[in-house]
Formats: structure tokens, sequence, C-alpha cells
């Protein structure tokens, strides 16, 4: 018992103290884990939101991207060849697509070649095909230059500035031409590619993001006729009107094929002098046997109008359709300033309006044509207002659809020599009023290689399903 | 005499222990504190940034760039409009301006506080948008140039793209506890949208 009371005497010390200490250093500890667990977790949220703020930053690329494609549409591959009337500096081919020639963003992924580089026999897609190299050149890419797209990373708390670049790849397809020789139909699909590296804050998030868009043409099914209307036809004056001199195609008011067609309608078609006239499409002049409709007329006396369906000219065409507009540019006429016009480069009058001018034209007011684009690069034009006219030397290339803001009536023009090499559409009789010799000469827009490949109704909608998060 | 040698807590061994014991405690529980609470704001921060990516996906997404009765005449941006490009805009009021709406024709996602309130916290988001257009001179566009704001007249039908702007904002649940009115938290994301025709995304795949 001694002992114990010994043992016990000599123990006696700060037990409670150093209890107390040990059980505070395990709540520190214990603390310290929990702080930590804490920190982590706020480094993820800060990764997340700096991710979060890259992906932002890259989708706002995409988008601009688009945007600048859009603006760009018309010179994105236009003919450059340096001389006139090839000679735009402002054309695409001029200088500014690059052959992918490196693995580096955006053809390749740094060090990996993810296809863009398409030289050699690599054969995997997007290469090829899986057995054979189907694009015998690089893809090429233009990167916009700096100040060219806005940058969108300014001003946004918590992130430092990033490194902003978007650029455009597209495949570019054997066969189809190079930069001296412009492809048929060039770049149908850009890939926009939006890269988003840490700029000053090497903390700050990167991503890359790509964005495919595919053109589309405004235009759906243009008539393969000089003049259609739903309405009443007329010539006047010496009116010569040439068809289509390759009318190899069946024609799709089902009459057969091989038939050149000179007018169309929904209605009648007078020709009210004996010097108008229809004419072999691929004659020099509109005489003799050369006037196809006279020929006609005199041909069939059945037709108590003189005109019938088997020759080249259709009249009263049951299959006409009830909204010509739609039937072009396949967008309902209720919808055409909705959808066309706000695409449409919107002018008042035609007087701006130049040889060089191409593109799709929304005229609100009367149009009077002195001399619009050229065969390699037509002119659009939807005239709302009154009145279309052609000066006695008018030149015109391209279609023109009057539509005299949806309502009937209006007029059309035309004397002296005037030419207008394409179309002329209208839902509804104009007033036609024609003196001297004008002319009419279909030419077709959509497979002639200068014309399909002037970008010159065309827009980039995205791919749906184009989108990914990697080059 | 034995009672002499009995063992027992002296009260100045108490004393100490209960000292170190109090400072050490407080230390701990202030660290503690200071930890929930930065967690916490960072947890905010997230919620509040996907509020914001949130208000970005919802304007993007628009029905029609432009809306037209059947003359071609553009319908104002009021409530019962279709959702169109044209009318993303920086909200006076949450009528006609951008987003998508619900059957009763409001918001689904209104500018100003958001009801209910996400763990007892109340984010407040507003966005601004700034119209963005590229030069054209008369005869058309002037290509290979970057887009200016504002747009110099003849004004668009719409503009080229927007720079939409989303601003977050809330009072942080820690220091709003402790009454700091001045306590905001902010965040912003900014991004852009450009006029694209989902009618035409639609044809390209026919």
């Amino acid at each position: 018992m001694y002992t114990t009371f010994h043992t016990m005497t000599r123990q006696r010390g700060a037990a409670t103290l150093v209890v107390a200490i040990i059980l505070l250093l395990a709540m520190t500890m214990m603390t310290f884990f929990g702080v930590r667990v804490g920190v982590t977790e706020q480094r993820i949220a800060a990764n997340d939101m700096r991710a979060k703020q890259a992906l932002a930053v890259a989708e706002a690329l995409v988008e601009n991207g688009i945007a600048y494609l859009d603006h760009n549409k018309a010179v994105i591959s236009k003919p450059f060849t340096g001389t006139a009337p090839d000679n735009d500096p402002h054309s695409w081919l001029n200088g500014r697509w690059q052959s992918c020639a490196s693995t580096a963003v955006p053809c390749g992924y740094g060090t990996t070649n993810h296809g863009y580089v398409c030289t050699g026999l690599i054969s995997a897609p997007p290469c090829g095909n899986g057995t054979t190299n189907i694009y015998d050149k690089p893809w090429l890419f233009y990167m916009p230059p700096a100040g060219q797209i806005a940058p969108v990373s300014d001003n946004i708390i918590y992130t430092a500035a990033y490194t902003e670049s978007v650029s455009f790849v597209t495949p570019n397809k054997p066969n189809k031409g190079t930069a001296a020789v412009p492809p048929v139909d060039p770049f149908p699909e850009i890939h926009i590619i939006a890269n988003v590296t840490p700029g000053a804050d090497p903390l700050a998030g990167s991503a890359v993001i790509r964005q495919i868009v595919q053109d589309f043409s405004l235009l759906n099914n243009v008539p393969r006729v000089p003049i259609a209307s739903g309405g009443v036809i007329e010539l006047k004056g010496g009116t010569s009107v040439y068809g289509d001199p390759n009318p190899d195609r069946l024609f799709y008011t089902s009459l057969g094929s091989g038939m050149p067609l000179s007018l169309w309608s929904g209605s009648g078609v007078t020709i009210t002098s004996a010097a108008a006239a229809t004419c072999q499409p691929a004659a020099p002049n509109c005489t003799g046997t050369n006037k196809l409709s006279s020929r006609l007329s005199s041909a069939d006396p059945k037709k108590p109008d003189g005109l019938d369906n088997v020759g080249d000219i259709v009249a009263n065409d049951g299959k006409f359709p009830l909204d010509l507009f739609e039937h072009i540019f396949g967008v309902r006429d209720t919808d055409a300033v909705r959808i066309i016009k706000t695409r449409s480069t919107v002018l008042t009058n035609c007087d701006d309006l130049t040889s060089d001018s191409s593109g799709l034209f929304w005229i609100t007011g009367s149009c009077s044509i002195g001399s619009i684009g050229s065969q390699k690069t037509p002119a659009i034009l939807v005239v709302d207002g009154a009145e279309v006219s052609m000066v006695a030397s008018g030149v015109f290339y391209g279609i023109i659809y009057f539509r005299n803001d949806g309502v009937a009536g209006g007029k059309v023009t035309l004397g002296g020599s005037a030419v207008l090499h394409g179309g002329l559409a209208a839902q509804f009789a104009p007033e036609y009023t024609m003196t001297g010799n004008p002319t009419f000469r279909y030419l077709d827009f959509s497979s002639q290689r200068p014309t399909r490949r002037n970008v010159f109704a065309k827009g980039f909608a995205k791919v749906p399903g184009g989108w990914l998060d990697q080059l | 005499m034995k009672n002499v040698h009995e063992g027992g807590f002296s009260l100045i061994e108490v004393l100490i222990t209960l000292v170190v014991l109090a400072v050490g405690l407080v230390a701990l529980a202030k660290f503690q504190g200071t930890a929930i609470e930065s967690g916490s704001l960072a947890k905010e921060r997230a919620v509040a940034a996907h509020l914001a990516q949130q208000k970005l996906d919802d304007l993007r997404n628009y029905e029609v760039l432009i809306e037209t009765d059947a003359l071609g005449v553009v319908i104002a941006c009021n409530a019962t409009a279709r959702v169109s490009y044209r009318c993303i805009a920086t909200p006076a009021t949450n009528v006609g301006g951008g987003g998508n709406k619900k059957a009763d024709f409001t918001l689904i996602l209104p500018s100003g506080n958001i009801d209910p309130p996400v763990s007892n916290v109340t984010y407040n988001r507003t966005w601004a948008v700034t119209d963005f257009c590229f030069p054209q001179t008369a005869a058309g566009k002037t290509p290979n140039e970057p887009a200016v704001t504002p747009c110099p007249a003849p004004a668009p039908a719409f503009p080229d793209f927007k720079r939409v702007t989303v601003t977050v904002t809330w009072m942080d649940l820690e220091q709003r506890k402790k009454g700091q009115a001045d306590a905001v938290q902010t965040i912003v994301l900014r991004s852009i949208i450009s006029a694209s025709d989902p009618f035409y995304s639609g044809r390209i795949l026919e």
C-alpha cells in the first residue's frame, strides 16, 4: 500500500493540462484537415469558374466568327487573278487563305496532327474516307488580324485578360481549283475555331471549341426562263426574248425535256407587235425562222391566242406557283421582309449599283438600271418600288424579282437596246412598256462556274450538331 | 497523515488548463468560421456563374431574327411577340426584353432578384446589350473591316452581332449576418450572340 501511495505521490503533476493540450492539438489537426478540404473545394470552384469564363469567351469568339464570315461572304472565295475584273484586293484568295502546313493551332492541336494537314497518304478522316486520301491538299485556314474581331474578355471581373484567337479552317477539296483558279463550289463547309489561352494570369482558364458552319443559297429554285410571271406577260416594240440555250434538263413544268422556254406565265401571253418575238436561244439575231413565237402562232391554228404549251412559251400554266417568291427564295412572300430583306443590302433606288455590284439587293423604291452586275458577279434585285426600268443602253446581269410590295400593278419599262441577262420574275402582271429593241437573254446562274463560285446570294448557318469543345 | 499525500487537481492546474483550452478553442473556432465563410463564398460564386450562364444560353435561343406581320411591317418588341434576335435588349422592363417566355408571356428568366432564393441567398441578375455593326457603304458592305458600336446610320433592321454582359450580384451570407450592408459580391459573364438565322440551320439539313 505504501508503494501505491508512494507512486501516486511521485506521479502527481499537470495531468489535466497535458491531456487538454493533447486534445487541443488533435482538434487543431482536425481543423487543419477540414480547412484543407475547404481550400481544395475552393480551388475546384475557382477552376470551374475560370473554365466557365474561358468557355464563355470561346463561345463569344465563335459567334463573332460567324458574324465576320457572314459579313465577308462575298469575298471569301471571290475569284482573284490580280488583273481586272478579278483584282478585288478584299478577296480572301488574295493571300488571306493559307495552307495548313504545321500542326499548330488552328490546323492541329499542338504536336498532334488532327488531320487538317492532309498531305501525304493520310487516309483517316477527315483527310480520307478510311482507305484513300480524298484531300490531296492541306486544308486552308485564315486567322483574321488583331483588331478585326472585337475582344470580349476585357472588363470581366475576376479574370486576367485572355489571349483570344478565332480562325477559319476549310477543306480544300481536290480538283476544286487553286488560289489562281478558284474552285467551282468552294468552301461549302468552314470550321470556326476559337482558341482561348491564359494571358497575363497563368491561372486563367483555357478553352478550344469548334463550330462547323455550312453555306446555303438564298435562291431555292430559279425559273429557267427569261421572264416568269403569274400575270399576263406582254411583249411590245421590238423586244426579243432568248430562252435557255442549254435546255437539256427536265423542266419542272413536266412539259418535257429539251425544250427551251422563253416565257412562263400563269396567265396569258400577248405579243402586241410584229417586231416582238421569242427567239432561238443560240441564234445571234431574231429574224426569220429564228422567231420562235411567230412560227408557233402561225403553225398551230388550234390555239386561238396563237400560243400553246409545247413551244417555247408556256401560258396559262395551271402549275404556275401560287407564291413565286417562295418558289425562288424558299421563303413565303409573307416572310419575305422578315427573312430575305434582312439579309439584303437595302437601298432606296438602284443609282449606287454598278457593274461591280454583286449580291442581294432589296430596292425599296423604283429602280432604274444603267449597268448592274456582270456575268461573273451577278446581282439579285428584289424591287419593292412601283417601277423597274432600264435606260436605253442599260445592261443587267442577274435576277430581278419585281415584288412591288406584294401588290398587283407596277411598271416594267425598257427601251433602246437595253439587255437583261438573266431573268425577270413577277407574281402579278405589271404594265409593260417596251420601245426600241430591248433584249431578254436567259443566263444560267445555278451551274455556270463563274457565277456559282461567286458567293452572290449566300449565307452561313450553323450545322446542327457541329459544335465540339475540341479542335 | 495519509491524507497529506493524497493526490488531486490543484486549483492552479485547473485554472491554467481552462485558460489554455479557452484561448485554443476560441482561436480554432474563429479559424473554422473564416474557413466556412470563404467556403460558402466560393459556392455562392459558382451558383452565380451558373445563373449568368443560364441567362446567356436563354438569350442565345431565339426563334427568329426579326418578326414581321404579313405585310412586312416589323412587330414591336412587346410581351406577346415571338422571341427574336432583334429584341434581345437591355431590359428596361421585363416585357419584350429578350429571352424565352412562359405561356403567360412573362420571361422565364426575368431580370431582377431571383425568386426563390438559392440556399438562402438572394441573387440579382441583370444583363446589358451592346449592338455591333459592320461598316457599310451605300453600294454594299465593306469587307474585311472590324465591327463598330454603335451601329452607324442608317440603322439596319438588326445589328450584325450583339454583345451581352450578364451581371449577377448578391449579398454574401456570412457578411450579411454581420450586417455589412456594402458587402455586395458581383460576377460578370460576357459573350456575343450573332445574327444566325435558325431558319437556315434547318434548311441546310434538307
